[in-house]
């Protein structure tokens, strides 16, 4: 039996939903399927590694025990033996544990994972991981490298500029740059996920605010023009040649400019007098009710952009309709969905148990025809020195 | 909506679209989402803006202790940074309340109508408590010391909680919430020229009513409303009843 090892957590502002992800979504289905074992590595919000049975228990983390474990715990150490082979003291005289590791199935969001860091260490270690490689991840999260490559590529982004955050300690540059751009523009930190840091700019006298929280999370910031007639869509992806799409999804969440208490919390306020409904966010429609014609170009400008992108594994394009216009645009790349977008592929009839399965066999073969490049050759280069 | 103000990333809300621009404060503990459902009933009268403090909600925590002076000082350079110059009320829950006293006493802004709900910012009727208690704490955590950080901190927020302590609720805060409580706004409050409206639950024991008849005795044009039986976060228990009186005060 092949042993499979989950990475999740990590010093990302999406640790807590890195959790969800790898325990709900990749660790539960894995161990259902009977064919691997299932190894949790979890990284600690300090960049501290730790390998045990126990992390795979939500409950060590909903009540707060964790910290007690991590306390107790001994870290993990990497072994790179052209593989990976976890390495623990065991609790008796200090023995060491090893446990070799066939697959790597990452499941981490953001920084310091997500963006390429993780894969590039796996890719370096030489073993077979689950999703997208180190170079795709990398331009995937960034907002402003991706929009390049596709656009390259002859994939329509909304017009945007972009400029680094010391640039703005001259701010006339930059915004005589910006004035090209038409109103209403939306500001947004280049490397973040999720919505963080994202501000809707309506006029000029909004926009130094709006770049200011922009800088104050990232080093790179993009100014793009809102999309009128908007219709945003997403969609999972996975395959490395052959591609399979799942369905068009249509996140049914209230307009950024409509402000609602609701929107921003569910819950909350102290000695439990909030009982909080259930907010707009969570709810979608899948698949996105629009007409055919209108939906298969924007299936084909998602699968456009994972193949330009150079995605493999698994991935989510999103993507900006213009509903007038029936121009669609590409937003960004996700190149690990939270949750890997598991009641997305429901709907398109693949089980968690076959989406984590499909997705282990995928990166064993992207890892097998990797083998049968050549990266290294005997030279008589030594000799002649 | 974010904005940086003094360097914090700082959350705050706007909603409504009425001319007149109300301003809700939140308490100790608590955030802007404390207001969700009072804040929509006003929001269909009034533009209603409402920020997450320091330290609570989205908005990040302060670099050093502050008091409520502090946190007074920061609403209105929010305001400014926002470009929100007229302020129609202020409206201020719990240790809002004690900062909206600030800045209308200290005359940081102007504002035509100030409502007060279970306001915090009397420190001396259980001063003698207090001090009792806190060389009680202070004798009580020696021996507390040897046993390990999660018991020690159960203990702990089970003898803060038997006291009535708000204490343990941001343990990252504490500094912070020792230097609020031992603040007294009622000099500060004597100051306002403010129409004011008093809002307390009879049964709270966070900020007692007590405390509402001292803020009345020190507000010139200020008026007490007590609702029977309702308790601390009365905004939420008595949400209705709370906006109905609010928005008679404020019509008017």
């Amino acid at each position: 039996m092949r042993t499979v090892a989950i990475i999740f957590g990590g010093r990302s502002t999406e640790h807590d939903v890195s959790i969800i992800t790898a325990i709900a979504s990749v660790i539960k289905p894995l161990e259902l399927a009977k064919q691997y074992k299932v190894e949790a590595v979890y990284i600690a919000k300090d960049g501290s590694w730790y390998w045990d049975d126990k992390l795979k228990d939500i409950q060590l983390y909903q009540s707060g025990e964790i910290d007690e474990f991590m306390r107790r715990a001994a870290k993990v150490h990497l072994l790179f033996d052209n593989g990976l082979t976890l390495v623990k003291s065991s609790q008796f005289a200090g023995r060491k544990m090893y446990k070799k590791i066939d697959i790597v199935f990452p499941a981490m969001h953001g920084t310091h994972g997500e963006d390429g860091e993780l894969m590039g260490l796996l890719e370096m270690a030489n073993v077979p991981y689950v999703g997208c490689d180190f170079r795709a991840s990398t331009v995937a999260m960034d907002k402003v490298l991706a929009k390049q490559v596709t656009q390259a590529s002859g994939i329509k982004s909304p017009s945007y500029i972009w400029f680094r955050s010391d640039q703005l300690s001259k701010p006339n540059e930059p915004l005589n740059r910006i004035k090209d751009l038409k109103y209403p523009l939306f500001v947004k930190p280049a490397h973040l996920g999720s919505s963080i840091g994202i501000s809707r700019v309506e006029k000029e006298s909004e926009l130094m605010n709006a770049l200011e929280v922009a800088v104050h999370y990232d080093d790179k910031v993009i100014i793009e023009e809102a999309v009128p007639n908007l219709i945003e869509v997403t969609l999972p992806i996975m395959g490395n040649d052959e591609l399979r799409p799942a369905l068009l999804e249509h996140p049914l969440t209230k307009p950024k400019d409509f402000f609602d208490f609701d929107t921003k919390y569910i819950g909350g306020g102290k000695k439990g007098g909030s009982k909080g409904k259930k907010g707009a966010q969570g709810y979608s429609e899948i698949p996105a009710k629009l007409p055919k014609e209108l939906y298969d170009k924007a299936e084909k400008t998602a699968l456009d952009v994972y193949r330009a992108l150079g995605c493999s594994g698994i991935a989510r394009v999103d993507l900006l309709i213009d509903n007038k216009a029936g121009e669609v645009y590409f937003n960004e790349v996700n190149p690990l969905p939270g949750g890997l977008y598991a009641h997305n592929w429901r709907k398109a009839g693949v089980s968690n148990v076959d989406l984590v399965t499909k997705l282990v066999t995928l990166a064993e073969q992207k890892w097998q025809a990797k083998q049968k490049l050549t990266t290294s050759f005997s030279t008589s280069y030594l000799k002649q020195f | 909506m974010n904005v940086v103000v003094n360097g914090l990333m700082t959350n705050y809300l706007k909603v409504g679209s009425g001319r007149r621009v109300i301003i809700l404060l939140h308490g100790w503990g608590d955030s802007s989402a404390t207001f969700a459902d009072f804040g929509r009933r006003l929001a269909k009268n009034y533009t209603v803006l409402t920020v997450d403090l320091p330290g609570f909600g989205a908005t990040q925590e302060p670099p050093r202790p502050w008091g409520v002076d502090d946190y007074a000082n920061f609403v209105v350079t929010w305001l400014n940074k926002i470009g929100q110059k007229d302020v129609y009320a202020l409206i201020g829950h719990s240790n809002g309340g004690a900062i909206a006293i600030s800045m209308l006493g200290r005359k940081l802004i102007k504002s035509k109508k100030l409502i007060l709900i279970a306001s915090s910012g009397i420190r001396d009727i259980y001063k003698m408590r207090r001090v009792i208690l806190r060389s009680g704490a202070t004798i009580a955590r020696l021996p507390l010391k040897i046993l390990p950080k999660r018991t020690r901190n159960r203990i702990k927020r089970r003898a803060y909680e038997a006291i009535g302590s708000d204490y343990m609720m941001m343990p990252e805060l504490d500094a912070s919430f020792r230097r609020l409580v031992n603040q007294d706004m009622q000099e500060t409050a004597t100051h306002i020229d403010t129409p004011t409206l008093i809002i307390y639950g009879s049964a709270d024991d966070t900020t007692p009513l007590k405390y509402g008849q001292l803020f009345k005795d020190a507000i010139n044009q200020s008026r007490l409303e007590v609702i029977e039986g309702a308790g601390h976060m009365i905004h939420q228990e008595k949400a209705e009843k709370v906006a109905a009186l609010s928005k008679d005060f404020l019509n008017a």
